[in-house]
């Protein structure tokens, strides 16, 4: 339980997270952020590892925009190279992901054991637009 | 007044204020939590 604890006070610290929520049962931290924040997942992945723990499969939802392949996120200016789940491989050719300037997203990043890395962002669907 | 509200506009166009787009929520898995 004072893992748990530690891990859910580090991440609360990281500007810009509202909620956090840990689930021991599932191994998950739900993580709310305020609108505006300019967070990013390897902050969360950091704080993890600092707290002695692995960071794995984690589910994002994100606004931004698809610029070609690559996804933008233009608060951070962060950008993602977009892979199409493989459970839907024509996902990114439908018209809503082409171009758009405005778009919530669901996807997963895997971070790497450099937690820095610039990982794919896989696109799983939306959660329309702005 | 005009020229303000016609920066803001295109600034909002073009996605260039801050907050504009963000992260609004992730989900961790962590291995070894106990």
């Amino acid at each position: 339980m004072t893992c748990a604890f530690a891990v859910r006070g580090g991440i609360r610290k990281v500007p810009g997270v509202e909620s956090v929520e840990v689930s021991l049962n599932k191994g998950t931290a739900t993580v709310k952020l305020k609108p505006g924040n300019t967070v990013k997942p390897s902050d969360l992945w950091e704080t993890v590892r600092n707290n002695g723990f692995t960071p794995k499969v984690t589910l994002v939802v994100v606004r931004g925009a698809f610029l070609g392949k690559k996804f933008k996120v233009s608060g951070t200016n962060q950008e993602f190279e977009a892979v199409a789940d493989p459970k839907n491989p024509n996902l990114l050719g439908e018209s809503q992901f082409r171009n758009s300037k405005d778009l919530v997203i669901r996807g997963s990043l895997t971070p790497l054991k450099d937690v820095k890395a610039v990982v794919p962002l896989i696109v799983r669907g939306t959660e329309g637009g702005r | 007044m005009k020229r303000k509200i016609l920066t803001l506009a295109i600034a909002m166009t073009l996605g260039i204020i801050p907050g504009r787009a963000e992260f609004l929520q992730i989900d961790l898995s962590i291995f070894g939590m106990d």
